[in-house]
């Protein structure tokens, strides 16, 4: 079952006198019970998608079009009030910087009661116990005590927990994080996604992870939707994604991560690409070791290799029959050759 | 490697405490550099892991002589420095540089590359304007910028160019060491390996030392000769590459290891085979 359905998203934001085509003409589906990483590089678009989700975006932000259905209803339509019912109750958030998230001048327990009692009501006592009750599930060492403290009293992972304390006591149905471990600690990091899982499988919730790194991925995720350049590239189930890969830009920066045990380092040669341009063809041609003439003129139609396992690439299935073998256009620059096994 | 390593800088029982004020503004000693003692030789990179507020960066800054030693010697090129004035360390300086994580905030940006390049030379004395003006361009053209990037402003430059530029300003006076503070942390996955190629290409051409700190292992394995790992203050262990990667001794180093995309890896696989 989908959870959430982002049909034809497409988003600009307008900065001076320039348009960023940050979104462009985004699919992509959550289905219920996964645990879904959105992967992809700085400006791949991933942060703006789940802004949009929480209907969070900047004022500088332009829907151009889409629909974002949840629970049979098109996020993007509702209004400031409905929205209430739906922010913090059914789809909580997770940001980067947690100490950022909270607000200063509050004790957290307060600041999580406040939610609580925002969508449940009741007395501010009862809030309190569960704000208490929450810090204690997160493994929070003496919530009671805890709970009285302010954001700066915490360190860096300890805030994390208070924010995921605070995701989960309305015990939401979608829990989207957002780089919840970047900037801590990579023990702590460890120990941060370890609780979102136990969190989301306690809570019988769906869990959409923002995230750059591919070992967070395998840590927690079942599923994965890679983006690039405002664009999902391929998405499916982690086996499918990363172990039967179908696109050269999943490919690539899975070498990245690699172990190749070589003098050089992998990398993806050239730079993502100024997202106020627009180009008729794949995002991804000007850097692909594999892109020919067609790559550069038409944008790639999204082919569906196996049951969820969907990429955006001209030579999807090729490349998932040819394995990474296929040959290398030379100097990069060359267009119009066939593809050879 | 050469035969046999000649000693470049060498620590010697550095300690450093921070004092500072705990909550209740009690008085409270922070140890950030324990005895800490390394050599490091010429031509070589060090690998330097451990958590925030382990004492990396305080074991740069001590180097570099931006942090007095509570006690200890640090001695650069058979002279002992940790005890100098500024004025008298101002002759060494250029020799001992830095490369910060930020690229974007490390540079002023009411300068272009070529004024912050220039600006990095400054204490080079041997050297006139117009020769340091062909070298700016040298020197971009070393880590793979074309000389367009001499009159542009940081804004106008992506991340990635920017730490080249950055390694490139530390390049300039012609330095013996560079303390590399996790260089390649704000950067995409997909450019980090262009930095660290980069920086392995360079070594080889001006035999500079690297300490090079990073929490990704996977960037230590490519880069360094020797690990150092430090916890709380102290150098909790030290080795050569593989003996670190292979037979890790220390909690931190272990649970360092087992983080890596490998390590999550191989956790995912036996999970499926727990959950099937």
């Amino acid at each position: 079952m989908v959870l959430l359905d982002i049909r034809n998203l497409s988003i600009d934001f307008h900065v001076g006198k320039d348009i960023v085509h940050a979104l462009r003409d985004v699919n992509m589906q959550i289905k219920a019970g996964s645990r879904t990483a959105i992967v992809g590089e700085s400006g791949s678009g991933k942060s703006v998608t789940s802004l949009a989700v929480l209907r969070l975006l900047p004022t500088t932000a332009h829907v151009e079009s889409g629909a974002i259905d949840y629970d049979g209803r098109d996020l993007l339509t509702l209004n400031e009030s409905e929205l209430h019912t739906v922010r913090g109750r059914k789809i909580a958030m997770i940001f980067q910087h947690a100490m950022a998230s909270l607000n200063p001048l509050y004790p957290v327990g307060q600041q999580i009661a406040d939610i609580y009692r925002h969508h449940f009501g009741g007395s501010k006592q009862d809030a309190w116990a569960r704000a208490v009750e929450v810090l204690g599930e997160t493994g929070i060492p003496n919530p009671e005590a805890r709970a009285r403290d302010y954001p700066y009293q915490f360190s860096g992972g300890m805030a994390q927990r208070v924010l995921i304390a605070m995701a989960l006591v309305c015990k939401p149905a979608l829990l989207i994080a957002d780089e919840p471990t970047s900037g801590l600690d990579v023990t702590i990091q460890t120990q941060v996604l370890d609780l979102i899982e136990r969190v989301v499988a306690e809570l019988d919730a769906t869990l959409m992870l923002i995230t750059h790194d591919i070992a967070v991925v395998y840590a927690t995720c079942d599923r994965v939707i890679v983006m690039y350049a405002g664009k999902v590239m391929e998405s499916g189930t982690l086996d499918q994604v990363f172990g039967r890969s179908a696109n050269p830009y999943t490919i690539e920066l899975l070498k990245c991560f690699e172990e190749t045990g070589v003098d050089q380092m992998p990398f993806i040669p050239g730079r993502v690409p100024d997202m106020r341009d627009t180009w008729p063809g794949c995002s991804f041609a000007v850097r692909c070791l594999f892109a020919k003439e067609v790559c550069h003129q038409q944008e790639p139609p999204v082919i569906e290799l196996e049951p969820d396992h969907l990429s955006a690439c001209h030579f999807a299935r090729e490349l998932q029959t040819q394995g990474v073998q296929v040959a290398p256009a030379a100097d990069g620059g060359e267009h119009g050759e066939e593809m050879s096994s | 490697m050469m035969a046999a390593p000649t000693p470049l800088i060498t620590v010697d029982a550095a300690t450093k405490t921070y004092k500072l004020r705990s909550r209740s503004l009690r008085r409270v000693n922070m140890t950030a550099l324990d005895r800490i003692s390394l050599v490091i030789n010429r031509g070589e990179t060090v690998g330097l892991v451990g958590e925030s507020g382990s004492g990396k960066s305080t074991l740069g800054r001590a180097i570099l002589h931006l942090t007095d030693l509570d006690s200890g010697k640090i001695v650069y090129n058979g002279n002992e420095i940790q005890s100098l004035s500024e004025s008298e360390f101002r002759p060494y300086r250029r020799k001992l540089q830095m490369v910060f994580q930020n690229p974007l905030t490390s540079f002023n940006p009411m300068m272009t590359m070529e004024s912050a390049l220039l600006d990095s030379m400054r204490l080079v004395s041997e050297l006139d304007l117009n020769t340091k003006r062909r070298r700016v361009l040298q020197l971009l053209d070393q880590v793979e910028l074309s000389s367009r990037f001499a009159t542009l402003y940081p804004y106008e430059m992506s991340g990635g160019q920017l730490q080249r530029a950055a390694i490139a300003r530390a390049l300039a006076p012609d330095p013996d060491f560079i303390f590399l503070d996790e260089p390649t942390a704000a950067l995409d996955m997909s450019i980090r390996g262009q930095i660290i190629n980069l920086l392995l290409r360079l070594q080889r051409e001006t035999s500079v030392s690297f300490i090079f700190v990073s929490h990704d292992l996977r960037l230590i394995r490519y880069i360094a000769d020797r690990v150092l790992v430090m916890y709380q203050g102290q150098l909790v262990e030290s080795g050569d590459k593989a003996q670190i990667f292979d037979h890790p001794q220390h909690a931190y180093t272990q649970k360092l290891l087992s983080a890596t995309f490998v390590g999550q890896a191989e956790r995912a696989q036996a999970r499926s085979r727990t959950e099937t």
